[in-house]
C-alpha cells in the first residue's frame, strides 16, 4: 500500500531541517525521500551536498564526557527502601501486624457467633429446652403433642 | 531488550529498589548531563541541573503516570532548569572549548581544526535559545522529531522552523571559513 506522496520541495525542507542523512529524517517519510532521490539524484545532490558539510562539522564535536562520580552523587539522593513510606490497609489499624488479621478474625467470629447464639436462645433456659428437645429426637415413637405437654409442665 | 517495562522500573524506584534506580540513572542520565553541557557549556553547572532533575525524578516517582517517556520528561526538566540559569546569567561564551588533539595532523592542521571547532561552537552558543535547544536534542542527541519537540513542549511542524533556521544560520560559519557558497 502506498502512502502520501512527497514533493520535491518537502524533502529539500527535510534535506535542510534535518541535515543529508535518511536516519535523521522523520520515519513517516524517510522512504519516499530516499526513492524520490533515487529517482532524480541530480536534482538533489546539490542540496545534500550542502547539508553534508554542515553534518560533517556538527559530527566533530566533541561528545562532552560525564564526569566521574556524577552517577554516585544522583544515587545518593535517591529514596531508600527503609524511607519510602509504604501505603497501609485501613484494616493494619485494627491488625498492625500482617499475621494476627487471621488469627484475629478467626476470634472475632467465634465471640460474635457465641454470643448471638446465647441471646438468641434466651440464656440458661435454653439448656433445659435443649435436653427436652433431645428426649424428643432419641424418643420416635412419642408424638409432638407429648412433648409439648411435657415443656408446658416442664414451665 | 528487557523485559521489565519503563513503568515497571519506575515503580521499583520509587519504592526505593537500588538496581532500578542505578537503571534508571544509567540509562538517562548521560543524555541529561550532555544536553545541560552543551546548553551551559559548564561542567559544574550541567552537574548542578542533572543532580536537580533526578531529585525532581526521585520526588515524582512516587505518582509518576506514564504519559510520557522518562527520558523525555527528565529531559523536559533538564531543559527547563537550564532555562532559568540562561535568565539568571548570560554565559560567556568558550573561547577554547576542549578538544581533542589529533597527533596524525600537523601543528596547521590542528590550528585549522581547532579553529573550526571554536567557530562552529561559538556559532551553536550564539545561537538563539530555542534554535539552540532544538539543534542539540536533534542534530547533536539525535532525538526523533516527536520527542525533541515533546522535550520542547511545541510542535513538530515548529521544531521544524527553528531546526531550519539553525542549520542556515550555522551554514553561514562554513561559507566564512572556506569561501564556499553555501546558500
Amino acid at each position: 500500500m502506498k502512502g502520501p506522496m512527497i514533493s520535491a520541495d518537502r524533502v529539500l525542507e527535510l534535506i535542510g531541517i534535518y541535515g543529508s542523512k535518511p536516519s535523521a529524517w522523520p520515519e513517516g517519510e524517510r522512504v519516499q525521500a530516499q526513492q524520490l532521490i533515487e529517482a532524480d539524484p541530480d536534482f538533489f545532490s546539490k542540496a545534500l551536498e550542502k547539508a553534508q558539510s554542515l553534518d560533517s562539522e556538527l559530527s566533530n564535536i566533541e561528545v562532552p564526557n560525564v564526569p566521574l562520580g556524577l552517577a554516585d552523587a544522583v544515587l545518593a539522593n535517591a529514596p531508600d527502601r527503609a524511607t519510602v513510606p509504604t501505603k497501609k490497609h485501613f484494616l493494619r489499624f485494627f491488625f498492625p501486624q500482617e499475621f494476627q488479621l487471621p488469627v484475629g478474625a478467626a476470634l472475632a467470629s467465634l465471640c460474635v457467633g457465641a454470643v448471638t447464639s446465647y441471646s438468641y436462645a434466651g440464656g440458661a433456659d435454653f439448656d433445659a429446652h435443649f435436653d427436652s428437645g433431645s428426649a424428643y429426637i432419641q424418643s420416635p415413637e412419642s408424638s409432638f403433642d407429648d412433648w409439648l405437654n411435657s415443656m408446658e409442665e416442664g414451665q | 531488550m528487557s523485559d521489565i517495562t519503563e513503568l515497571d522500573q519506575i515503580t521499583k524506584a520509587a519504592a526505593g529498589d537500588r538496581s532500578a534506580q542505578a537503571a534508571l540513572v544509567h540509562g538517562n542520565m548521560p543524555m541529561i548531563y550532555r544536553v545541560a553541557y552543551r546548553m551551559l557549556q559548564d561542567e559544574g553547572e550541567a552537574e548542578d541541573v542533572t543532580q536537580e532533575t533526578f531529585l525532581r525524578a526521585w520526588k515524582a516517582l512516587p505518582n509518576w503516570k506514564p504519559e510520557a517517556k522518562f527520558s523525555t520528561w527528565a529531559c523536559a526538566v533538564a531543559i527547563n532548569l537550564c532555562r532559568d540559569k540562561l535568565r539568571k546569567f548570560k554565559p560567556v561564551f568558550m573561547d577554547t572549548p576542549p578538544e581533542k588533539t589529533d597527533m596524525a595532523m600537523t601543528p596547521d592542521q590542528q590550528l585549522a581544526s581547532k579553529q573550526a571547532l571554536s567557530d562552529i561552537n561559538a556559532q551553536i552558543a550564539s545561537l538563539p535559545d530555542r534554535q539552540r535547544e532544538a539543534l542539540i536534542l536533534s542534530a547533536l542527541e539525535g532525538m526523533g522529531n516527536k520527542q525533541a519537540a515533546a522535550v520542547m513542549g511545541i510542535t513538530v511542524h515548529a521544531l521544524e522552523g527553528l531546526l531550519g533556521r539553525a542549520r542556515r544560520a550555522l551554514r553561514t560559519v562554513l561559507f566564512d571559513r572556506t569561501g564556499e557558497e553555501i546558500e
